[in-house]
């Protein structure tokens, strides 16, 4: 899982049906390592340009490249290497928190469960669907499970929406222990300055929003 | 002379074609008998599978490949369409009774999961473990059983045709009495378990029955509907040759009710465990 991944996006643009999502096309070449925080007003486009970097969505304007250890990749290959958390893809409501672990561990290697569970408190719960937690609860695991995969490419959106302050410091020290360790195309949509800060980098979208 | 004595061949041919009995019961009955037998002594199968079924009031289309081993009991199943790509199999791992699926959606990562749960049983009529014949054959034994006096009643012939290059005949089965029901809830039953009961399925109570899941609780004493039989009608058409059952059709007293068409059939192929484990390279788990 350690192939160095990189991404390149030439004069990309998103099309909806009220107009194009950028005033000016977006140019980017980012290569692991690299920790970039997406910073910008609601609107500006921030989940659209990280459902892009998963390989998710193809944009209407320009052209997306993905590499891993210096080898071009499909977009279905790609994502295969993405860890991710957005509102925008969450995992069916009716799993429980056992299955996802299972699933994490068998696949993703994560032999950290109890322990990351205990960590999130939550360890008591492992046999209840995520429709039964609550939002903090669900936010922590999956942000949780997110941080703990060792995948070159991890994209987070708004990752500490629905925490408290004593949970928001806890995943701001994992996020900065991530960030220092330094090996992943890291990037981290957030409306929070106090989160884009720890990042060594910052997009800001807002100037280029239509 | 010669013309003549092909004349008359050819004419007495005809007459012996057009005074073949196509749809006498004995020779329907006899077919059935003959697929029950050799449905029941299958290993191993793999072919292509076109699934109809009526769900919320419309017809759906899944087309599959499966491998499947009878016994212990393993199926592998791979989406061609609406899902492309989407992979399943059960058991997950050897001993589990879980069904691993390998979705084709946001975090792409197998899951496993309850074969029995919502998420899994959502738009199917059938559960993963009545892939292949053996449900086929427990309703059509129950219905044997049910009009074993009046079995000419329920069995008759369909004709012949060929279907996916292959001769078969069709035989009907038509349930005498068919009719809604009322079955009283006891203790411990569950949908599943109803309709394992009364050779019905489950997803037909649920149905009948306004439940917006299979995994509804039921309490002691309530009242639900329930049909007497699998269907009103039941299509099946058989291979001659192999006696194994290519389509599936069953109508209820509302209309097409689901229909499974099974292409490219091979029968007993040799499967081995690596057919059923998530580790065989050409699955993608």
């Amino acid at each position: 899982m350690a192939s160095p991944a990189a991404l390149r996006a030439i004069r990309i643009n998103h099309r909806y049906e009220q107009g194009p999502l950028w005033r000016v096309p977006l140019t980017l070449s980012w290569e692991a390592p690299r920790s970039i925080a997406l910073t910008g007003p609601n609107g500006s486009g921030k989940s659209t340009l990280l459902t892009i970097i998963a390989g998710l969505l193809r944009p209407t304007d320009g052209e997306v490249g993905f590499s891993l250890a210096g080898k071009a990749v499909s977009p279905a290959a790609w994502r295969r290497y993405v860890s991710a958390l957005s509102p925008h893809l969450l995992p069916p409501a009716e799993l429980t928190i056992q299955d996802l672990l299972w699933s994490y561990g068998h696949f993703r290697g994560l032999r950290l469960s109890e322990t990351l569970l205990a960590e999130i408190q939550l360890g008591h719960r492992t046999a209840a669907p995520l429709s039964r937690l609550s939002s903090g609860q669900r936010q922590r695991l999956l942000l949780a499970l997110t941080l703990a995969q060792n995948t070159p490419i991890l994209l987070l959106d708004e990752p500490t929406a629905f925490l408290d302050e004593k949970w928001k410091t806890f995943f701001h020290q994992r996020i900065q222990e991530r960030i220092q360790q330094n090996s992943t195309l890291f990037i981290c949509a957030t409306n929070d300055p106090d989160e884009a800060a720890l990042f060594p980098e910052t997009l800001y979208l807002g100037s280029h929003a239509a | 002379m010669r013309r003549n004595f092909w004349l008359l061949l050819m004419g007495s041919l005809l007459v012996s074609l057009s005074w073949r009995p196509l749809s006498s019961t004995d020779e329907a009955l006899k077919l059935l008998e003959d697929m029950l037998e050799e449905t029941g002594r299958l290993q191993t199968l793999r072919y292509e599978f076109k699934k109809y079924e009526r769900i919320r009031g419309k017809l759906m289309l899944e087309h599959m490949t499966f491998k499947l081993r009878r016994n212990p009991f393993a199926v592998y199943g791979y989406q061609h369409s609406p899902r492309k790509g989407v992979e399943v199999l059960y058991p997950a791992e050897t001993g589990s009774q879980k069904l691993l699926v390998k979705p084709n959606t946001f975090p792409y990562l197998p899951l496993s999961l309850d074969p029995y749960s919502n998420l899994v049983l959502e738009g199917q009529h059938q559960t993963i473990l009545a892939t292949g014949y053996d449900q086929l054959r427990s309703l059509l034994l129950a219905a044997k059983k049910r009009y074993a006096n009046q079995v000419e009643k329920l069995v008759r012939s369909g004709g012949r045709l060929t279907w996916d290059g292959v001769p078969c005949q069709k035989i009907i089965l038509e349930p005498p009495q068919y009719e809604i029901q009322t079955y009283t809830v006891q203790q411990g039953d569950n949908l599943f378990r109803i309709a394992e009961k009364r050779h019905v399925g489950w997803y037909k109570i649920m149905e009948l029955n306004g439940f917006s899941s299979p995994n509804v609780s039921l309490s002691p004493g309530t009242v639900l509907k329930v049909p007497s039989d699998y269907g009103k009608v039941i299509r099946l058409t058989i291979d001659e040759k192999r006696k194994i059952p290519l389509v599936v059709e069953v109508e209820d007293e509302l209309g097409l009710y689901e229909r499974y068409e099974y292409y490219k059939l091979e029968v007993n192929p040799p499967l081995t465990d690596l057919d059923f484990s998530r580790k065989n390279p050409a699955y993608n788990f």
